[in-house]
Parts: C-alpha cells; sequence; structure tokens
C-alpha cells in the first residue's frame, strides 16, 4: 500500500462525510507499516488542502470543509498514540495558533511531530490571548515557541504575540519559529516579524529547530 | 466633497423599480459584464455599504475573491430560464464569515448580470464553530490522555529500575572474617524480598563456607509474622549447612511484634548490637584457631 492510494481513500471519506471511513483508511495504513509521520504529510495535509481548492471550484461547500476538518482532527487524535513516542529528550515546546479552531491542524501536526520527537509540547489552542502564551512560555521556560498563521491578517497579529514575548524576561532568547500559509507565499517574512525560523511543513520544523537549537 | 447618495445617484438610474428587492432577505445585485455592481438591495449592502461602483467580489471575504470571479463568469453566460447552478460564496471577514449560496444569470432585458444570494441562517454558520471547536476540544483530551499514559508509563518503567536496583542492592551478604559473614538488613522487608534474602544468603554460606552469620536488622522499622517465618525458616536452614544464625539490632518496635506475635526466636543467637555480635563471633572463631 502506497501514501497515494491512502490518499484517495482518506479524500475520499472526508467528501462523504464519513468519519469511521477515514478512521479505518488511517488506521489501515498504520497497519500496513506506513511512517505516522507520512500519513500526516502525503495524507491528511494534501487532502485538506484538497478539500480547499474543491471549495474554490464550488465542488464542496463550506459545511463539508467544516465536517472534512473536525474528522481529521478526530483522526488525528485516535490514531496518535505514545508508541510513536521518542523518550523525553528535555526540551520544551510551546505552540499556538492564530485564528479559530478552523486553523488548527497544521499547527497540530507540527507539535505532534516534535512531541514524537521527544519533546514535552504544550499546545494552547486557537486564539489564545497573548499574555498566557507569554506566560507559558516563561513557567515552562519553552525552548521553542511555534506560531500558526493561515490568513494574511493573522500575521500582524501573529507579530504582535512575538513582540509580547520578546519583551518578557523567559521570552528573550526562546527560539521562534512561525508558519502557514502567508509564511509560504513570503518567505523571508517571518524575519521582519521578529521570528527566528520558518518552515513550510512539519517535518522541516522539526529538522530546523534541532539545526538552530544545536548551532 | 459631497456625500455619496444611494437613491440619488443609483436608484433613478436604474432601468426597473427595485424597490421590492429591499423587503427581501436575499441578497439582490445587479452587475456589468465586467463585474461591477450598479445596483445592490438593502440585505446586500448590509455586507458592504459602498458596494455600487466597485466590484462584485468587494462583497466577500478576500479569501472567496478569486472564487467570486468564477461564478461571475459563470453567471455572464446563463440565460434567466437556467441561472448557474448554486455557488457557495463566503461573506463578512475571513475569521467570521458567512456562508452564502448565490445563483445568477445574464438578463437581457436588463442589460445586466443579475446575481441571487441565499443566506444561511446565522446559527448554522455558529453551529459549524462550535462543531469544530468541539471536536478540538475532544482531540486535545484524548491527547491529554495519550500524554499522561506515557508520564506514566516512563515513571512506571523508572520505578522498576529502581526496585530492580534495590532487590540487587540488598541481600548481599559481606564476608567479614574466615567463615563469617554480614548480612545487613535495610528498609521494608516483604515475603518476596525475605525469600530472595534466603536464597542468597544460603549460597553465600554455602560458598563462603561460613560458620557464623550475622544477621543485621536494625536497619529494618517493621517486621510481620510472614517474615519473622520466613527468617526462623533461613536461621534454621543456616543451621543445617553447618552455620549458626546471629540476630543483631532489634529495635524495640520489632522486639514488640516479636513478643506479641508470639516468635520463637529459640534458633538465633541474639546480640544487642553489631560490635557485641562481631565480639562474640571472634571470640568463638579465635578459640576454634587455638
Amino acid at each position: 500500500m502506497n501514501t497515494h492510494i491512502v490518499y484517495q481513500e482518506y479524500l475520499s471519506a472526508l467528501l462523504a462525510g464519513d468519519r469511521r471511513r477515514a478512521l479505518q483508511t488511517a488506521r489501515g495504513a498504520l497497519a500496513a507499516d506506513i511512517d505516522i509521520r507520512d500519513v500526516y504529510m502525503d495524507v491528511f495535509q494534501p487532502a485538506m488542502h484538497e478539500i480547499g481548492r474543491l471549495w474554490e471550484v464550488n465542488e464542496v461547500t463550506v459545511a463539508q470543509e467544516h465536517l472534512a476538518t473536525a474528522i481529521t482532527q478526530s483522526v488525528m487524535a485516535q490514531i496518535y498514540s505514545p508508541m510513536h513516542l521518542k523518550p523525553p529528550i528535555g526540551r520544551k515546546m510551546v505552540s499556538t495558533c492564530i485564528g479559530g479552531e478552523l486553523h488548527e491542524i497544521g499547527i497540530r501536526m507540527i507539535t505532534d511531530f516534535f512531541e514524537m520527537e521527544g519533546w514535552d509540547v504544550y499546545y494552547l489552542g486557537a486564539n489564545m490571548p497573548v499574555d498566557d502564551v507569554v506566560q507559558m512560555v516563561s513557567e515552562q521556560r519553552a525552548d521553542l515557541l511555534a506560531i500558526s498563521a493561515t490568513l494574511n491578517n493573522h500575521v500582524l497579529r501573529a507579530r504582535q504575540l512575538i513582540e509580547a514575548v520578546r519583551s518578557s524576561p523567559a521570552g528573550r532568547w526562546v527560539k521562534i519559529i512561525v508558519g502557514g500559509r502567508p509564511f509560504i507565499q513570503a518567505p523571508d517574512m517571518y524575519m521582519t516579524i521578529g521570528a527566528d525560523m520558518t518552515a513550510p511543513n512539519a517535518r522541516e520544523a522539526v529538522t530546523q529547530t534541532m539545526t538552530t537549537l544545536i548551532a | 466633497m459631497e456625500e455619496y447618495n444611494y437613491h440619488r445617484d443609483v436608484l433613478f438610474m436604474l432601468p426597473a423599480d427595485t424597490r421590492t428587492f429591499d423587503h427581501l432577505n436575499d441578497l439582490v445585485l445587479w452587475c456589468t459584464c465586467r463585474g461591477y455592481t450598479v445596483y445592490a438591495n438593502t440585505a446586500a449592502r448590509k455586507w458592504n455599504e459602498r458596494i455600487i461602483g466597485q466590484p462584485f467580489e468587494q462583497l466577500l471575504v478576500p479569501d472567496a475573491a478569486i472564487k467570486g470571479g468564477a461564478f461571475i463568469k459563470a453567471a455572464k453566460s446563463a440565460c434567466p430560464e437556467h441561472p448557474t447552478r448554486p455557488w457557495e460564496l463566503t461573506l463578512g471577514t475571513s475569521d467570521a464569515y458567512t456562508a452564502a449560496t448565490f445563483r445568477g444569470y445574464y438578463d437581457p432585458d436588463l442589460t445586466y448580470v443579475v446575481l441571487i444570494g441565499q443566506i444561511e441562517p446565522e446559527y448554522v454558520n455558529d453551529l459549524h464553530r462550535e462543531l469544530v471547536g468541539l471536536t478540538s476540544e475532544l482531540a486535545e483530551a484524548q491527547r491529554e490522555v495519550h500524554r499522561q499514559n506515557r508520564a506514566l508509563q516512563v515513571a512506571l518503567h523508572e520505578e522498576q529500575k529502581l526496585l530492580q536496583t534495590i532487590q540487587e542492592l540488598t541481600a548481599p551478604a559481606v564476608p567479614i572474617w574466615d567463615g563469617v559473614l554480614l548480612l545487613p538488613m535495610v528498609g521494608h522487608i516483604d515475603s518476596h524480598r525475605a525469600l530472595r534474602i534466603s536464597e542468597q544468603l544460603l549460597e553465600a554460606v554455602t560458598a563462603h563456607r561460613a560458620r557464623y552469620v550475622i544477621l543485621d536488622v536494625s536497619g529494618i522499622a517493621m517486621i510481620d509474622t510472614a517474615v519473622a517465618r520466613h527468617l526462623l525458616e533461613t536461621a534454621h536452614a543456616v543451621r543445617l549447612l553447618g552455620a549458626r544464625a546471629i540476630l543483631v539490632g532489634m529495635n524495640p518496635m520489632i522486639v514488640q511484634s516479636v513478643v506479641h506475635l508470639g516468635i520463637d526466636l529459640q534458633t538465633f543467637h541474639v546480640e544487642s548490637d553489631l560490635q557485641h555480635a562481631v565480639a562474640y563471633v571472634l571470640n568463638r572463631v579465635g578459640r576454634a584457631r587455638l
């Protein structure tokens, strides 16, 4: 079984709004020894992008899109298990996403990827107040803060968040990674809003962070 | 600058009476073939006051602009008898949008493209959002369970390692003199540990050909019947191997429980502390040598 077949099967389950079939498909892929990271990156991510594209061409409705988001959220949580986690490496990450729960899947993938690598992760959910993020970063003495933004108007809010974190004593040295569509479209923008790095996907985010932290 | 006046600037220039449209919940717009809005009813203007004269896409969420353009294109080539199929477009802001279903066609009498949009009731959108939010919370809760499981597993593993270390640490009998073994017992003794201690002690007695075994119990807080019985059995077995067991370091608590439990310590030679025990043993060993 290759990931493309899984992807097609998963997408058709999403379009049908069939959460059981979606879950079975994902579980089947894991049972067939496909790495969970590949399921995330080659099945869930392109499937959600495809749903977005289908809305653009008027093939699916917002309601279907929302349902697909909810199904994927749920499937991700159900197939995720301690089995996939490496032993703790003593690094801590705080993650949050700008915008509502509809835009959460990306940052969740990133967070899960880090946790699989043995990080202690603190996912703060969507639209967390700035003060709470700052507090969490300092309380946990986080090594990394990950922020995702989906829409262009989220970038400004990401910048305000970064400024607030940077002006707190504990947040001055935390590494900050940003990601999401606006940062893919403008690859240098992360610097202008005060982040340390950006990555186009979860796997890259882990690699980049590891390189930066070791350097 | 003169204020923009909807009635003066727009209504009186329109080729048909549009007043009834203002009482509809549905959005009604007329556009030129290039997509510029020439008329919008009250329901439509609610989403953008200044839509007249602007491209239709200005009514939509920025993310839906491209789709809106495609819809206008489809509407241009549809006729009143066969309007476009429903197109779902979003109004409002990117973060809080409302879905509307549009149909459109070109009206040759008006010479405008007519667009009619049906807004989804607000609660439908709110419900969607709530459902996605709920799923998100549930997903997070599930992950939290995973995390706690993992933390427990790690803790359990640590504890097992610790237990193993303890078990290995305790119970080694140390030869302190030719034919004399010292067995310091520390911590909580359960019957499992007592059994292990017995086994190892008997092996050590044979290996070192010991004649005396000093059992130092000063590091033990509590003793129960089962453990006491084990100790007695061990002492008995030590005897059969040709050695003698000396019990040392009984604290008041243990003494009390020994008395209370009615345990007979006849098999043991009892000394108050290690110093006396060593003196006793060395004395005997020395005498035997002489």
